[in-house]
């Protein structure tokens, strides 16, 4: 049984739990096709939508995928509007994070803008998560995309794990851009936060 | 279960064959299953469901466009009774 947690053409939700006592009535193996709407599980008004997650036997559609970043900072609270979907670039996110994040009351986005200036200089911002919350991930979204020629360099980095440690925050998620000739840009540091 | 029927293969009818018969076991494997989706599911499942000779069942949706349990659960006995097995 294939089901699916946000369809691609209305955004439906299909009856995660009533489907669950079928495939078990019926030993049948139950996926959940979210690769569009169960990143939104992260949001605590979109949990309930997606009852029954966390129940299936297989899922696709992890925060991993670069939705997690439209769905969690497309939020007109969160993102003031300034993010539009498909301008987000993410790093990598794992299974076990989404559980934690469908199981966190408590998980919340913090982001930042910071300005890239104009010219080749490299610039970086981090954005932690409050004392005694660690990231589940984060991501970086640059003004526009289309401006390809300007900025020439991002390097995302969670939990002190990237190549160049230096600066990366240990609950939190961070940029470095090096910005190429031309105006300057706006970039947005997004991070998930949980308690757990 | 595949290995197993290879093995007892191979000792009646020699390596090639056996390994026909084990090929033809998977399909025929493959072929007794069945996958249920709605209308609304995405086109990759069908595309896959294609390529894997799996068949594939589409359930009706409700007023939502939810998938509608109850035609599953009929679509399930259906295949039951036609004896594809759990």
């Amino acid at each position: 049984m294939v089901a699916t947690a946000g369809t691609t053409g209305t955004g439906s939700v299909d009856p995660l739990p009533e489907l669950r006592r079928c495939c078990d009535g019926e030993l049948l193996w139950l996926h959940v096709d979210g690769a569009y709407g169960a990143p939104a599980a992260i949001c605590p008004e979109a949990k309930e939508l997606l009852t029954g997650l966390e129940g299936a036997d297989s899922r696709d559609g992890t925060i991993g995928d670069a939705d997690i970043g439209a769905n969690a900072i497309s939020n007109d609270e969160l993102a003031g509007g300034s993010v539009r979907s498909g301008e987000v670039l993410n790093g990598p996110l794992r299974d076990e994070d989404l559980q934690a994040g469908l199981l966190a009351s408590d998980a919340s986005v913090r982001f930042d803008n910071f300005a890239v200036p104009s010219g080749a200089q490299p610039v970086s911002e981090d954005v932690a998560c409050p004392a005694g919350q660690r990231a589940l991930g984060g991501g970086v979204s640059f003004g526009s995309l289309d401006a390809g020629d300007r900025v020439v360099f991002s390097e995302p980095r969670v939990g002190g794990a990237a190549p160049n440690a230096q600066g990366a925050v240990a609950n939190g998620w961070g940029a470095a851009v090096l910005n190429g000739a031309g105006e300057q840009r706006t970039a947005t540091v997004w991070v998930v936060c949980t308690a757990r | 279960m595949v290995a197993g029927v290879s093995g007892a293969a191979a000792e009646v009818w020699g390596p090639e064959k056996a390994r026909l018969f084990s090929a033809l076991a998977i399909v025929g494997y493959v072929r007794n299953l069945a996958l249920y989706v709605s209308g609304e599911t995405h086109s990759s499942i069908d595309r896959a469901v294609r390529l894997l000779g799996v068949r594939l069942r589409r359930i009706p949706t409700d007023a939502d466009l939810r998938l509608d349990v109850a035609s599953l659960a009929a679509a399930v006995a259906d295949d039951r009774a036609a004896g594809r097995r759990r």
